[in-house]
């Protein structure tokens, strides 16, 4: 089954816009995020102060990445850990793999992880002979749907509650207990997973920072989820990228001042995890092995280039929920696991421009996603650069390129611009009506001619 | 800016010289808009000059990635506007194409950057400069426009030239009644070729928008930018929500047009040619 | 050479060759550990979602416990933190304790290391005394937290463990409302994997 790509996003969008049921799942989900947002935000003195902080903690991660990394992998290991390296996902699909196979696993229990996303692990692992549960209830919606996440924060939040119930339907021995509201279907949902949780060999979860001071790694998650599986089985294995390593437990501190604030509008998250090896000797409970892979996947090749601070995105989900195109057509048309504006950024730099030439297109430059974005990442000025990146490399269509081609050229000679200027005013009036896309009414020029013709007239009659 | 305020008289060969930069979509289709923005300027006492060799600010070509001649355009419209005192710019989206992204487009070339900025400097959104030269309305609205108005903040005006503020309280200045607009930081969904490229979406965001409007019991909706207009009217005829108002007025005017009709005519240099 | 050898010197080479060195500022560093304000603590508490009270010792909050548990109708028998246990006097209240979640339905009762004024959550660290598991496990949680062990922000924790000498233990769980979940349609519902509920008990002195 070929699902949407990015290529064919103007189609997935339509196709979006067309599904009612999806229409409705987004129409509440929008409101719900950005007044809560606004909420959280208004609760704090200064905001800026934190972003500010935030972004302050994040940039001198950038700057030093490779010795944050050696660090990291240093206090890691001598906290009794192991560190993997992958440079590709199909790496990573391996050596997690291989981390399962030698530990004679079998059954998986797996938090949230947008890397595991981007990695396709649920197939590979799928593939390789393991039953593999998501345990974030969104993220195990979609595991029954064999969908990917339309969110990065609320990976099923295009599906109604008789959707989800319908799938419970057909997964769980319901019997004849039907369920039909949405607490009904959180208490399913905590049953099943409860023992997945108690009977799982492995915890494979993502992260949401890596602290190179003393190799711990943070989970933030409002259920539960990633604390139980990194703590239940025997070992626990994290996925994370490579810009998630940060300094110290203080940076560490000041982005998740604005993390849930920009994500949830909560102040805090339930749970803000930070996890630290193995199991200690006297420890009742905890994982006896921890590993941690490390993903680049063309990251390192964006540091020092002009879309670096992509690098920042703590994935919060504030660009999505405030984004007019995102709120409309949902994740899914994005074709790929990251959706929205850090979606249109991150999907062509990860997959190439080749294949995903209708993303950066797909913005209006409202430019709200940045305005919201706790990182300060210039999303916009982003996309546009990766449009000129397009052009240059004749990726955009040819009448469009030729039109504005002639436009800008047009725009060098001023009395030719004019000219043309009442050329279209009189082939506004002659278009005939078939020629308008169906839903929108012609445009009518007003006016005798133009504004400047209008003045030059004037002009030369005093 | 206080000392740049000149003496009320438009003759006045001293008073300070601004340029107006009219903007393609004013100037092609909707010229009348261009004559409210010169009465306005005028009744402020400033000398109003319009360029005869302005052209497009070059946003078309910058957003489509022609970085090249978007920067080419930048240097000509630098270069044409530069001698003025002040240059005021019906729109918020082309004002912010100058103050924000010309400096951009330039900022590899240390001398065009600097002209960049002073251009950047001298630069305004109509409504902008109409509140820092705290222009007065003469007469209450005319009869014809008077009837509560959506007030479309465009995301430019918003978020480049963060003027929607001014031109809100100069609408309430002059007596307009405003509606409450819900989820006015929304984008109208017009976005340029985007409207184009992504019709579909394009026009779903703009009825999204026309929804809210008729949700709000506005019969009539004012912007600061010609672009979010014209989309939005082109919509809405096909939607049914054309005829918001009586008929013969129009549902979709531009700030200028609904404050030049609070200003008594003036015998000027815009003596507009009736259309 | 392994795939990860290989891997992580391809990284960390790409990486070195393409950061660019830049001036980093040093935020000013506030070096005092600040404490936090109760009451803030309580109310942020509150407004996660979490029940917090201000009780006199852990007599008194054993006999809340109790009350709660009576109340609500939860499983009769708490299990109770080790480190806990050793430390509170439980006057015969129940015939039996666990230290380890077994039955569904169960009250955990734990310790916290210290509170945060700014965000409402409670530090747990894991250890011997104080099992992870009793965090997430059971279906209700209750946390008992010295009312003068408050900090201001997230910062202070770790000036307040390293004025400690507290190494990082395995797990430092900063909690900051029952378990929950809005992942259908955008309803919050209680309880998705953890605790269904948090109650809190801010002790004025641990013993009388
Ligand atoms: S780009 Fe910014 S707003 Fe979007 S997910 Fe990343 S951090 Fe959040």
């Amino acid at each position: 089954m070929k699902g949407p790509t990015p290529d064919s996003f103007r189609a997935n969008a339509e196709h979006a816009l067309q599904d009612a049921t999806l229409q409705h799942a987004l129409g509440r989900a929008q409101s719900g995020f950005v007044a809560k947002r606004a909420h959280a935000i208004a609760m704090v003195d200064d905001f800026e102060q934190l972003k500010q902080r935030a972004q302050a903690a994040k940039s001198r991660a950038l700057a030093n990445l490779a010795p944050l990394l050696e660090q990291f992998e240093a206090s890691v290991v001598a906290s009794g850990g192991q560190v993997h390296w992958a440079s590709t996902t199909g790496e990573l699909n391996q050596q997690v793999i291989d981390i399962c196979n030698g530990v004679g696993a079998h059954r998986i229990i797996k938090g949230k992880s947008m890397i595991g996303e981007e990695a396709g692990l649920n197939a590979a692992m799928e593939h390789a002979g393991f039953e593999l549960v998501e345990s974030d209830l969104g993220e195990y919606i979609i595991q029954l749907a064999q969908e990917p996440p339309s969110h990065i924060i609320a990976p099923a939040i295009h599906k109604t509650r008789q959707q989800v119930a319908e799938l419970f339907k057909q997964f769980h021995e319901l019997g004849d207990r039907g369920l039909t509201q949405i607490s009904d279907l959180v208490n399913e949902a905590r049953q099943v997973l409860r023992s997945a949780f108690l009977t799982a060999d492995v915890g494979i979860t993502g992260a949401n920072l890596l602290i190179a001071e003393n190799g711990s790694i943070c989970i933030v998650t409002n259920e539960g989820n990633g604390d139980l599986s990194a703590s239940l089985p025997a070992v626990h294995i994290v996925v994370a990228s490579i810009e998630k390593v940060v300094a110290t437990m203080d940076d560490a501190s000041d982005i998740l001042e604005v993390l849930a604030r920009s994500a949830t509008g909560q102040h805090m998250s339930a749970y803000t995890s930070f996890f630290n090896g193995p199991k200690r000797e006297a420890d009742a409970g905890g994982p006896k092995q921890f590993h941690i892979v490390l993903l680049d996947n063309g990251r390192s090749d964006l540091l020092g280039g002009p879309f670096e601070s992509i690098l920042s995105c703590i994935k919060c989900g504030a660009c999505l929920n405030h984004c007019p195109v995102y709120t409309n057509v949902g994740g899914h048309a994005y074709g790929w696991v990251y959706p929205g504006p850090m979606g249109s950024v991150l999907t062509p730099l990860l997959q190439g421009l080749k294949a995903t030439t209708p993303l950066p297109n797909a913005s209006t430059f409202c430019g709200r996603c940045e305005a919201v974005c706790p990182m300060g990442i210039p999303l916009p000025q982003m996309l546009r650069t990766l449009r000129e990146q397009q052009h240059d490399m004749a990726l955009d269509n040819l009448p469009w390129r030729a039109g504005l081609g002639f436009y800008s050229w047009l725009s060098l000679h001023p009395r030719l611009f004019n000219r043309f200027a009442r050329w279209i005013r009189m082939g506004l009036k002659i278009t005939p009506r078939w020629l308008w896309p169906r839903h929108r009414q012609a445009v009518q020029p007003q006016g005798t001619t133009t504004f400047l013709a209008q003045w030059q007239h004037r002009k030369t009659k005093t | 800016m206080q000392d740049s305020t000149p003496n009320k008289t438009k003759s006045d060969k001293a008073a300070p010289r601004v340029a107006l930069y009219v903007t393609c979509l004013v100037n092609t289709l909707r010229p009348q808009i261009g004559f409210a923005c010169v009465q306005l300027i005028e009744r402020l006492g400033f000398r109003v000059e319009v360029p005869a060799t302005q052209t497009c600010c070059g946003q078309p070509g910058y957003n489509g990635g022609l970085r090249q001649q978007a920067m080419a355009i930048a240097r000509q419209q630098i270069a044409l506007l530069e001698p003025f005192d002040h240059v005021v710019v019906p729109s918020g989206s082309c004002a912010g194409m100058m103050i924000n992204h010309y400096p951009e487009l330039l900022k590899q070339d240390l001398s065009w950057l600097q002209r960049s900025q002073a251009l950047a400097g001298k630069t305004l959104e109509l409504a902008q400069f109409l509140d820092q030269h705290h222009w007065q309305p003469d007469s209450p609205p005319p009869p014809h426009h008077r009837r509560t108005w959506a007030h479309h903040t465009s995301c430019s005006c918003r978020r480049e030239t963060r003027s929607h503020q001014c031109a809100e309280s100069m609408l309430q200045l002059a007596g307009y009644e405003l509606a409450e607009l819900q989820d006015q930081a929304v984008c109208c969904g017009f976005g340029g070729s985007f409207a184009a490229k992504f019709d579909a979406l394009s026009s779903r965001m703009g009825r999204n928008k026309l929804n809210q409007v008729a949700d709000c019991k506005a019969t009539g909706v004012v912007s600061a930018d010609l672009g979010c207009l014209l989309h939005l009217e082109s919509l809405a005829g096909m939607t049914g929500l054309s005829g918001l108002a009586e008929k013969g007025t129009q549902d979709f005017l531009h700030v200028a047009e609904l404050l030049a009709a609070c200003q008594e005519p003036q015998q000027s240099s815009s003596d507009v040619p009736t259309s | 050479m392994s795939n990860s050898d290989r891997a992580r010197s391809q990284i960390l080479n790409t990486l070195k060759r393409q950061a660019k060195p830049m001036a980093v500022d040093q935020p000013a560093l506030q070096v005092e550990l600040q404490w936090g304000q109760q009451e803030s603590f309580q109310n942020q508490l509150k407004s996660n979602g979490a029940d917090c009270e201000r009780v006199a010792d852990s007599v008194a909050a054993l006999a809340a416990v109790d009350a709660l548990i009576k109340r609500n109708g939860w499983h009769p028998l708490p299990v109770i933190a080790p480190g806990l246990l050793q430390k509170v006097q439980l006057a015969n209240r129940w015939d039996s304790i666990h230290t380890e979640v077994t039955e569904a339905g169960t009250v955990a009762v734990s310790e916290a290391y210290c509170g945060i004024a700014d965000t409402g959550s409670l530090v747990c660290l894991s250890s011997p005394d104080n099992p992870t598991s009793l965090n997430f496990l059971a279906e209700h949680h209750v946390v008992f937290l010295p009312g003068h062990r408050i900090v201001a922000g997230k910062r202070d924790v770790w000036k307040l463990m390293q004025a400690e000498g507290i190494h990082t233990p395995r797990a430092i769980n900063l909690i900051s409302g029952p378990s929950r979940t809005a992942d259908i349609e955008q309803t919050i519902q209680l309880g998705a994997h953890g605790p269904r509920s948090l109650t809190v008990f801010l002790l004025d002195q641990l013993n009388p």
